[in-house]
Order: structure tokens, then C-alpha cells, then sequence
């Protein structure tokens, strides 16, 4: 092999080595589309589940809006009562102002299975003896003053005398989960 | 002066007798596809990176826009869950409202039902601990006899809609009665959810 021949397989090699980098190049090309059009598939994808996901939130927030609602007219005064002693506090007080006289109360904290937005409520037990109207009036005045208290248990029996009755009663006040989701929004 | 220059040259360089045997003319083609190939790379190569940068700005944005998308999804998802734990809050505060309603129009429906003739010795309301819609309604009628009893019972069921169910009966000594029974308000659905739906959202005078 004299030195024309290996010029000659010299110039050969060159022209391989730019057909190989001509072959790179698209080979990158061919695979960049590639991701493209992968990128392109998962975009797709990827905004149909929006159109989905936004669809659904459109029907579930049709849906629960009345719910949703009751529960934002609601929570205020399910919140009143939101500690133990708040509770006890409510129930004093409504007692002072009634000017009903009580023989006996008891307030205990209890939970309140099954209900995790309610987890727990303030159970007051009372008794009293007064006046049919001024104590059946006080029992409106609860109920008015604490729309979301549970009257659990109520016996009327008769007074010692004519007029007076003996009230025995059990009020429920909630005191709702604050650890969960904020205040509803009307 | 030719002639001058030939001999000068030759001088330089005698003639020598080729050692080997000269290539093929084909292969003069060489040098002439070197400098095509290299134009062709050249070309080719410009187009296929021209392909490779679109390509790439094209995989670029659509990966923006599906982060986007993601985003957005997560959004969604989020508002989705708040939504779904207040759709189940509000149940859970209607089952307690619903379970909360007003004693003092019972108590006081039972007792404007009696006679003047009969009296009421005692009148107990109980809520039942898993269903507290359901109250146990005891009352004892030391005079009025039956009577009275059906006419208590038919005021709870015109006035305020309230059915009796298992009910007793106990007939005492001096012509009392006690009476027990379940009673289950019949109107399930809570007007006040209408109310709220129609946007009625001030104060819940929550006709309790």
C-alpha cells in the first residue's frame, strides 16, 4: 500500500465520519420528536383529567350547595358553645337571666359517637322548680338563645305547689371539631 | 528559455520510473465526494438540528403545559376534598340539627290539649341515644281518662306532625293513665335546607 492508497482510505474514512455524524444528528432529532410527541400525549392527557376533575367539581359543588349552605347558616351557632366552659357559661347565664330557680346541675363533657364534626358535647344536667309559664318560658329561651342545643331529656312533674312544676332536664350543647376545615364559606 | 527551465528542473528532479502501478480512475471520484458529502453533511445536519431545536421547544412547551395541567389538577383535587369533608360536615351538623328539635312546643301542645276537667300528673320527653329524631313521649293522666289520651295524641299528629308508634297504654288505680309510645316526626325532609338553597341566608330564626 503506497501512500495514494492510504490518502484514498484516509479521504474514505473522512467521508464515513461525516456520513456517521449526519446520522447522529438526526438520530438525536428522531428522538427529541419522539419526546415531543410524548410530551404532547401526556399534556393531552394530563388536560382532559382537568376538563374531568373541573367537571366533577362543578357537580359536587351543584349538588352540596344547599348543604353546604345550611351548614355555613348553621355553624355559627353550632360554634357558640365552643369549649366546655363556654358551654357551662351559656347555660349559667341563660339560668341567671330566666330567673328560674334551680335545685340541682350538673355539667359533665361526653362524646359524641358517630359525629366527628361534633365530636364531643357539654352535658348539662338540671333540675328545677318554678312557676308552669316562667319555667316552660325559660325552656323557649334556651331553645331560641341556643338554636343548635339538644334537649335531650325533659320530665315535668308537679310542684310542690299549685302552680310550680318540677323541670328535670337534659341540654346538649355541641362542641364541634376545630381541627378539620375551616368555618364554611356562605 | 523553455529549454533553460526544463534542464534547471530537471536538475532539481531527475525522471524516475513509477515503483508501483497507478490507481484506478475511480477513484479520482474520492476527493470530489469528500467535498460533496461534507456539503451534503453539512446541509443535512444544519436541518436536522433546525428539526432537533423545534423538537425541543415543542417537547419544551408541551411539558410546561402539562406542569400547568398538573397544577391546575392539584388545585382541583384539593378543592374537591374541602368541598367533600364540608359536604360531610354539613350531613353530620344536619343529623345533629335535625336530631335538636324544639321540646317547648311539645310540652307545650301536650299541655293546652288537656281538658279542663282532666290534669296531667307527669310528662316526660326522651331522645333516643342513635336516633334522637326519635323521642320517647311518656305522660301520666290522673283524670280525663282516654278520652283525653286520644285527644293529646291527635293534636301531636295535626299540630306538629308527630306519629305515635309502639305505643302503651297502663290503666292505674283511681282511673289513671300512663301512656308511653315513640314519637317520629313525619316530615323528613328539613324545610330549612330549601331555606338555606334559596339563598335565605340571614338569620336562621331557625324555627325552633
Amino acid at each position: 500500500m503506497n501512500n495514494k492508497h492510504l490518502a484514498c482510505v484516509f479521504i474514505g474514512l473522512l467521508i464515513f465520519a461525516q456520513l456517521y455524524c449526519v446520522v447522529m444528528v438526526k438520530s438525536k432529532s428522531d428522538a427529541m420528536k419522539s419526546e415531543a410527541e410524548e410530551a404532547s400525549l401526556a399534556a393531552e392527557g394530563a388536560r382532559q383529567q382537568v376538563t374531568i376533575t373541573r367537571t366533577q367539581l362543578t357537580s359536587l359543588k351543584t349538588k352540596t350547595e344547599a348543604l353546604r349552605q345550611y351548614l355555613a347558616v348553621w355553624d355559627p351557632f353550632l360554634r357558640k358553645s365552643d369549649t366546655e366552659e363556654r358551654g357551662q357559661t351559656l347555660i349559667d347565664d341563660l339560668i341567671r337571666q330566666g330567673g328560674v330557680t334551680q335545685l340541682s346541675g350538673k355539667f359533665d363533657p361526653s362524646p359524641n359517637v358517630g359525629n366527628t364534626y361534633i365530636p364531643k358535647v357539654v352535658k348539662a344536667e338540671l333540675l328545677f322548680e318554678d312557676d308552669y309559664h316562667k319555667t316552660i318560658d325559660w325552656l323557649g329561651e334556651v331553645e331560641r338563645s341556643l338554636p343548635a342545643a339538644r334537649i335531650s331529656k325533659c320530665r315535668l312533674t308537679k310542684g310542690t305547689t299549685s302552680n310550680d312544676v318540677k323541670m328535670e332536664m337534659t341540654i346538649e350543647l355541641p362542641v364541634v371539631d376545630d381541627t378539620g376545615a375551616a368555618a364554611p364559606k356562605v | 528559455m523553455d529549454s533553460k527551465l526544463k534542464r534547471i528542473c530537471h536538475d532539481l528532479k531527475t525522471e524516475r520510473p513509477d515503483v508501483g502501478r497507478p490507481l484506478p480512475g475511480i477513484l479520482r471520484l474520492l476527493p470530489v465526494g469528500l467535498y460533496l458529502s461534507g456539503a451534503a453533511a453539512l446541509g443535512c445536519s444544519g436541518l436536522f438540528l433546525w428539526q432537533f431545536k423545534s423538537a425541543r421547544e415543542a417537547r419544551d412547551t408541551w411539558r410546561g403545559e402539562e406542569a400547568a395541567a398538573k397544577t391546575e389538577q392539584a388545585r382541583l383535587v384539593t378543592e374537591n376534598e374541602a368541598i367533600s369533608r364540608e359536604e360531610k360536615r354539613a350531613e353530620e351538623a344536619r343529623k345533629w340539627v335535625q336530631g335538636s328539635e324544639p321540646m317547648q312546643e311539645l310540652l307545650v301542645t301536650v299541655v293546652r290539649s288537656m281538658r279542663p276537667t282532666s290534669a296531667l300528673a307527669e310528662l316526660g320527653l326522651t331522645r333516643d341515644k342513635d336516633d334522637p329524631r326519635k323521642i320517647a313521649f311518656t305522660m301520666q293522666v290522673s283524670s280525663g281518662g282516654p278520652t283525653q289520651l286520644d285527644d293529646t295524641v291527635g293534636v301531636l299528629a295535626s299540630a306538629l306532625n308527630y306519629r305515635p308508634y309502639f305505643a302503651q297504654q297502663k290503666n292505674e288505680k283511681g282511673g289513671e293513665i300512663a301512656y308511653s309510645a315513640t314519637l317520629i316526626k313525619q316530615d323528613r325532609k328539613d324545610p330549612r335546607i330549601d331555606q338555606a338553597s334559596a339563598g335565605t341566608t340571614s338569620q336562621p330564626s331557625l324555627s325552633k
